[in-house]
């Protein structure tokens, strides 16, 4: 017999979003348990019983959440995790409640990210993006919510995109989000071409070239509402008039009243290589 | 990168470890603003400050990640020299001030500066 119950208490990100509760199934979320630094994913915490869903209620929830996702300053500190929510027996598991709830976050974070299939994953993580261990991810997860609302007429191009987690991160948030990608490095574009046909959807909105930020090839003039540019403003430490180059594509590309967000690290020397950077010794 | 370069002076002390030689201004805010405000932007470009950085469940995983640019930072080390990377690349980071501990797992705090420049 089912009950009703609502999720409130696990955070504003999922709201009262009601679910039910009942025997024999349960949802199978990735999240990192705070008990066990060695578990990198696990089952749903429930928080008195087990919580279960059927599947249209799971596609209900993941829409839910994805509409609703606030990248509130929670996800910076949170796991990027590349799973897909899918059923599973419960198993129990014996956590506070507090705890939950902070787990549940990190589901949703994790959620953000579900868009990313495994495939993708397996190959994603043994480069560029595991190398960074998230630092590209902390920062854009913080800025992208400081930018002018993203709506359906709006038209971003993630500049210098490398592997996509811009891309990911935007539609995450705003699922009919119109993108293009663009990275110098072909290399890159294979695997964010990858992403692209792995989720359902992007193909009628996400759109990848390979490009230099420096010189916007086939890009009309005025036409973005947003340019981001995570870490990849000054590709090519050899030009010293990049970054100068890379700001007025990104002028000329944006529309009037369009925003550009450009990101760097702070300090004497940078802690990541630009993507650029990284793909020519990778694919060298 | 001090991290890095640390550990690579312990194993080739002899030897300048790899660095990205980009310009010192390259990572400063003034730098950015006036690059934005220059292409076009204008007065229309603000600076912040935003926290992050790298992050695992495990030292053992963020020195495992790290490993993956090995080609990249001890390129021509022998099989021997890189052997002994992952043990002297641990305590190199834990030396460091913005390395930390907390009931996630590990990091290291890193600093950067974003531009929202509006046309």
């Amino acid at each position: 017999m089912s009950l009703p119950n609502k999720l409130g208490g696990f955070g504003r990100c999922l709201g009262d979003f009601p679910v039910k509760r009942e025997a024999g199934n349960g949802l199978k979320l990735p999240y990192v348990s705070e008990d066990t630094k060695s578990a990198p994913i696990g089952d749903i915490a429930y928080p008195d019983g087990d919580i279960c869903l059927d599947p249209i209620q799971i596609d209900n929830l993941r829409a839910h959440v994805l509409q609703n996702l606030s990248m509130s300053s929670k996800l910076s500190n949170s796991i990027l995790l590349f799973s897909k929510i899918q059923i599973a027996r419960p198993q129990t598991t014996n956590i506070t409640t507090p705890l939950i709830s902070k787990q549940f976050s990190q589901c949703l974070s994790a959620m953000a990210a579900s868009s990313l299939s495994s495939t993708f994953h397996s190959t994603h993580s043994s480069t560029y993006d595991r190398m960074a261990s998230k630092c590209t991810y902390s920062i854009a997860v913080q800025f992208l919510p400081l930018l002018p609302p993203i709506t359906s007429s709006s038209y971003v191009l993630d500049n210098s995109c490398g592997t996509g987690l811009v891309t990911a991160l935007v539609k995450a948030q705003f699922p009919s989000a119109r993108i293009k990608g663009a990275d110098l490095a072909p290399g890159m574009i294979d695997m964010y071409n990858t992403h692209i046909k792995a989720n359902n959807g992007w193909e009628e909105t996400v759109s990848s070239t390979v490009c230099d930020c420096r010189d916007l090839k086939g890009m009309e003039d005025g036409s973005f509402t947003h340019v981001v540019t995570n870490f990849g403003f000054a590709p090519d430490a050899n030009d010293l008039a990049g970054p100068g180059k890379a700001a007025r594509e990104m002028w000329r590309v944006l529309r009037a009243g369009g925003v550009a967000a450009v990101s760097i690290w702070k300090g004497k020397l940078p802690t990541m290589p630009s993507c650029f950077t990284w793909s020519r010794q990778w694919e060298s | 990168m001090d991290a890095i370069q640390g550990t690579a002076r312990r194993i080739r002390p002899d030897e300048e470890p790899f660095a990205w030689n980009i310009p010192d201004d390259w990572s400063r805010a003034p730098w950015l603003q006036r690059t934005l405000a220059d292409a076009g932007f204008g007065e229309r470009v603000e600076v912040k400050q935003i926290d992050g950085g790298m992050s695992a469940g495990s030292l053992d995983e963020l020195v495992d990640n790290i490993m993956c640019g090995k080609d990249m930072f001890f390129g021509k080390y022998s099989e021997e020299e890189v052997s002994k990377i992952p043990a002297v690349l641990k305590e190199e980071i834990k030396k460091l001030s913005a390395y930390y501990e907390d009931g996630e797992g590990v990091g290291i705090k890193m600093e950067s500066w974003v531009a929202f420049a509006t046309k």
